[in-house]
């Protein structure tokens, strides 16, 4: 048996914080920040990767909402 | 005086056969009830000919039982107006097919010959004719010229093609055991939890296709853009500024962008190498379906269904062979030169006939190949009737197509000059056509960018006026467009030319998909995960394309129906038992999902311009007519509200008026084309009629 994830309907596993969509899109993210560090130099900014990635076209919703989730536990900074 | 029976697909179809047959007579036409047929001598003997309407009889439940109790396993072949609604003309049809029948003592099956075409035949003669099929012989032609049919009639096969009209029917099985039983499935389990019905659906093909288009959204969804950045030079060449691409195509590293700039800075760059390739781009090969679907996506954006029904349109209208084949392939048979002087008559081919008919006549063909009919071409008749815009642009491509394949490749040319600045290059890329070969009789739809380079020398010193560094960031894949799934569900093996337009239509119907980019709806995501979660066997490309091979094998006679549906119905027997265990649960999960796409269906995306509100579409309790009001009616008590059309299935669409920018509606009602309206601006008029004033138009926020 599971819950629901927090940031839609879908049934999540409990050991798991969010559903597998989310999941995919929080590993996504989290490994892409790594290319983006290298790309702009490692004075970038988790901050400024949030802003950035949310203000692209290219980001898939599932990723904007995560960052928006993020951003309201904190991990922004 | 011995009396066959001709049947054909179509109405028209049988009209084109008895004229052919009755050469320069004119066919007697005769009806019963309703339905006409016509009367013809050929020698010695009388030829009815009447036609079908398309299917006239259908796969349904053995017995009586409810349209909604599944599984359902038992089936029978019945007339398509006891099984589907709205068929009255179809059990007219049955009724004379078989007064008709009874004067005849031989019989021709003349409908199209694919699977669908000796299907139809195969089960009028069987059930409407009292089992003539026994007896009866094969008419098999690609268009439907006099010629050609005259032909035909000469060469009748002496039986049917059984093979293939029981593949045909094996098919239409199998679909519905998959259909029935798993449509059924999501629905009553939907229907069990949130006591409304809601139509949904899946099938054999339907749900791998789904799944495409599924897995795209959710990788587009979840997509994480990379930067990367990129380098040009502006070369001053004698007073012309050309862009020059840097020999790096993509910067991963912002700082080694720059550390290049800073390298060229001040710097000339010196010509280093001139390169220059002639190559040869050969002509196009015939059109098959799939493929004149892509092209009449690509330039007109004509869906799938609707380029094929435009085609068989033209097909019917003696225009071009038949449509559905998978072949590209022209044989010498289909009499090239008579097509093209033929086609010479109407003024825009003639020049490029008279240049083709000067040379030897090779198509240049491609790969695919079908045993039943060559590949797409025009028969040379020139249009009876105006034709459409619509029709007009399939037979433009299709005869431009056909004159393109005949032709002489084009040459072309590129070229490339490496300019080096300090220690990087950079490229000038070129290129021309040096002999339009095919591509002049195809030039509307064939499109090479020529750029030609100014004149440089090896060695020759070049200003750079600017090094532009852009940032750029990947991109997702792009969503699926009815074409790009078609192809995929080709490559992918699963449906047939005939069927895979008409999933991808059920798509949208079915509140699947949305758009021409085609998004997948919520809706569309639970399905497909259920299906996944449940019964992952259903989704599974591997095991559809086996199945499609199998029916293939019934075509060759290596195969039986009955024993490839004894295997479908084993296969799904435990996979549909377990689904209605789990009723309860997939209901829950379907009905959330449900309501939300309800309720977006209903809601306007403009504000309501009065509180701001969400606009939405109400039906009266009291009249039970349905209006626009504002869902702030029961919190502000704001009273807005705009008239709607009464009749018809409304649908919102993204569309915004032209002239106030309300949100448009579409009412779609049988027999009627669709009307587009704007609620807004409709009271406008009516005001503007009642004051007798001009009035100016409620702007509505974009």
């Amino acid at each position: 048996m599971g819950d629901q994830c927090p940031l839609c309907e879908r049934h999540r596993e409990r050991s798991a914080e969010l559903c597998e969509f989310h999941s995919i899109a929080l590993a996504n993210f989290e490994n892409a920040y790594a290319s983006w560090r290298n790309a702009y130099g490692s004075s970038f900014t988790k901050k400024e990767y949030f802003a950035t990635l949310e203000t692209l076209d290219g980001t898939g919703q599932a990723v904007k909402d995560m960052i928006q989730y993020l951003r309201k536990k904190g991990v922004e900074r | 005086m011995p009396t066959t029976l001709i049947i054909t697909e179509k109405p028209d179809a049988a009209l084109h056969v008895a004229e052919a047959l009755s050469g320069k007579a004119k066919p007697k036409k005769m009806s019963v009830g309703d339905v006409p047929f016509f009367e013809v001598r050929v020698g010695e003997q009388r030829v009815l000919v009447c036609s079908a309407l398309g299917h006239l009889y259908a796969v349904a439940a053995k017995g009586g039982e409810a349209r909604s109790q599944y599984p359902v396993w038992d089936f029978a072949w019945k007339p398509k107006h006891l099984v589907e609604r709205g068929q009255k003309r179809q059990e007219r049809w049955i009724q004379s097919i078989s007064k008709i029948s009874r004067e005849a003592d031989q019989f021709i099956n003349a409908c199209d010959y694919d699977l669908e075409g000796s299907l139809i035949g195969y089960t009028i003669l069987k059930y409407a004719c009292e089992g003539a099929d026994r007896k009866a012989q094969r008419m098999k032609f690609s268009t439907l010229t006099a010629r050609e049919l005259r032909e035909a009639f000469a060469k009748v096969t002496p039986e049917l093609d059984f093979a293939l009209a029981h593949a045909g029917m094996c098919r239409h099985e199998v679909d519905w055991l998959y259909g029935i039983n798993l449509s059924r499935a999501l629905t009553q389990s939907a229907l069990k939890a949130s006591k409304r019905y809601s139509t949904l659906s899946t099938g054999r093909v339907q749900g791998p296709t789904l799944r495409f288009v599924v897995e795209r959204e959710r990788k587009i969804e979840t997509f994480v853009p990379a930067p990367y950045w990129v380098l040009r030079a502006i070369v001053n060449v004698d007073g012309e500024l050309i862009e020059a691409e840097c020999e790096v195509e993509r910067f991963n590293v912002k700082a080694e962008a720059e550390q290049t700039i800073g390298d060229c800075a001040g710097k000339m760059g010196v010509v280093e190498q001139l390169e220059s390739r002639i190559y040869p781009v050969p002509p196009p090969t015939p059109f098959d379906l799939s493929v004149l679907q892509a092209e009449a996506y690509r330039h007109f954006g004509f869906a799938p269904r609707f380029a094929l029904s435009i085609a068989e349109r033209l097909y019917l209208d003696q225009l071009i062979s038949y449509p559905r084949t998978s072949s590209q392939k022209l044989p010498p048979s289909i009499g090239y030169e008579e097509v093209l002087r033929g086609l010479s008559q109407t003024m825009v081919y003639r020049l490029h006939v008279t240049m083709l008919l000067l040379g030897t006549l090779v198509p240049h063909e491609g790969k695919k190949d079908d045993p039943a009919h060559p590949a797409i071409y025009p028969t040379g008749n020139i249009p009876k009737r105006s034709l459409d815009s619509p029709e007009h642009k399939i037979f433009d491509l299709v005869v431009r197509r056909f004159l393109a394949t005949f032709s002489k490749t084009a040459t072309r040319q590129s070229e490339k000059v490496t300019i080096k600045v300090g220690k990087h290059s950079f490229y000038l890329q070129g290129s021309r056509t040096l002999e339009k070969g095919w591509i002049s009789p195809y030039s509307p739809y064939a499109k090479f960018e020529d750029k030609t380079l100014p004149p440089l020398e090896e060695g020759q010193q070049v200003a750079i006026t600017e090094i532009t560094l852009e940032a750029k960031y990947s991109q997702p894949p792009p969503r699926y467009n009815p074409s790009s799934l078609l192809k995929e569900m080709e490559e992918a093996e699963i449906g047939t030319k005939a069927t895979r337009a008409d999933i991808i239509e059920t798509l949208y119907e079915r509140g699947y998909v949305k758009g021409q980019r085609m998004s997948a709806t919520p809706l569309a995501f639970r399905v497909s995960e259920i299906l996944a979660n449940y019964c992952p066997k259903v989704i599974d490309v591997t095991f559809t394309r086996e199945l499609e091979t199998k029916m293939e094998q019934i075509e060759l006679g290596k195969e039986t129906r009955e024993r490839v549906v004894l295997e479908t119905v084993d296969y799904l027997k435990p996979i549909i038992e377990g689904l209605k265990l789990k009723e309860d649960e997939i209901g829950t999960e379907l009905t959330s999902t449900i309501r939300e796409m309800k309720l977006v269906e209903i809601t306007l995306s403009v504000p309501c311009p009065k509180c701001g509100g969400n606009l939405m579409v109400i039906r009266s309790k009291q009249s039970g007519k349905r209006f626009i009001g504002c869902s702030g009616k029961w919190k502000t008590n704001c009273a807005f509200t705009l008239p709607l059309p009464q009749f018809g299935a409304l649908t919102l669409l993204d569309k915004r008026c032209p002239e106030c920018g309300f949100q448009m509606v579409q009412v779609r009602s049988k027999g009627h084309r669709p009307m587009i309206s704007c609620s807004n601006c409709y009271v406008n008029k009516q005001k503007i009629s009642k004051i007798g004033e001009v009035a100016v138009k409620q702007p509505i926020s974009k």
